[in-house]
């Protein structure tokens, strides 16, 4: 698994690619948290790159989700393919987080 | 290598494997392959497959992370099979008692701020499988999880 930040508008966006589990969450997590300690407060997860994310991916999408909030910044999830939605959906993760289809309508939803 | 895997065997419409995960770092990491591996040999579709490798990272992980209490190497058994349109997964580990199932539900409608981290993997467990079943065996939980396959009547039908 790994993660590219980059910076696009004003907003951070960090690029996954590959499986996010057990093994592979906490270091998600770092990067989250690094990224929402930045004054920009305003994150975007790229996730078109994932094709397997599991609980321990949810827990650190949780604790971000409950940073941002308090910290009012903003976060947006893009890119879920239909199996990682389910995940999503199932859990009960899509009714307080911002999720959308692509960068564009994510860059527009980050107020970049 | 500790991740061994014993060989599938085709015995009147049931077949199986059998593999040994330890609580070593890097071991949990083998499971996924295992788990193609039997998939292609069963053909099961990529949502079953998905589901599958959901399910176990959260089983396997629980038990390496919260089960032991000292520090040595220690086994569990993962037990695949396939056999009637049913695929049954059991797991059994010599760690502490825990039945997953004694996990409370998480809310869902709560509010952001009360949302709570744990149970979300057991509520996957029990979304993603038909059948959860725990028992405590001497020193050793079992835990057996089935999974209806889909289409499978309708492949089937008419066969003896």
């Amino acid at each position: 698994m790994e993660v590219r930040e980059d910076s696009v508008g004003g907003v951070t966006v960090l690029v996954v690619q590959g499986r996010v589990d057990s093994t592979t969450a906490l270091a998600l997590g770092e990067q989250l948290t690094g990224a929402l300690a930045s004054p920009q407060k305003r994150l975007i997860v790229d996730l078109a790159g994932v094709d397997y994310l599991s609980s321990a991916g949810l827990r650190v999408l949780l604790l971000a989700a409950k940073q941002v909030d308090q910290i009012h910044g903003k976060l947006v999830l893009h890119g879920l393919n239909s199996r990682v939605q389910e995940v999503f959906e199932t859990s009960g993760f899509t009714s307080f987080l911002t999720i959308c289809a692509n960068r564009d309508e994510a860059l527009v939803l980050a107020g970049a | 290598m500790d991740l061994f895997c014993g060989a599938c065997v085709p015995l009147e419409g049931v077949s199986s494997v059998n593999a040994i995960v330890t609580n070593e770092p890097g071991n949990l990491a083998r499971v996924p392959e295992l788990v193609a591996d039997f998939a292609a040999a069963h053909d099961l579709s990529a949502k079953v497959v998905h589901d599958l490798n959901v399910v176990l990272d959260e089983v396997l992980s629980n038990i390496i992370r919260h089960g032991y209490s000292d520090d040595k190497r220690h086994e569990i058994e993962l037990h695949l099979s396939v056999a009637n349109g049913v695929l049954e997964v059991q797991i059994e580990d010599d760690g502490s008692p825990f039945n997953p199932l004694s996990v409370p539900v998480p809310n869902l409608s709560a509010p952001l701020s009360e949302r709570q981290i744990g149970g979300l993997g057991i509520h996957l467990i029990r979304n993603f499988m038909s059948e959860v079943a725990y028992a405590r065996v001497g020193e050793r939980n079992q835990l057996v999880l089935r999974n209806i396959l889909p289409g499978w009547e309708e492949n089937n039908r008419g066969s003896p």
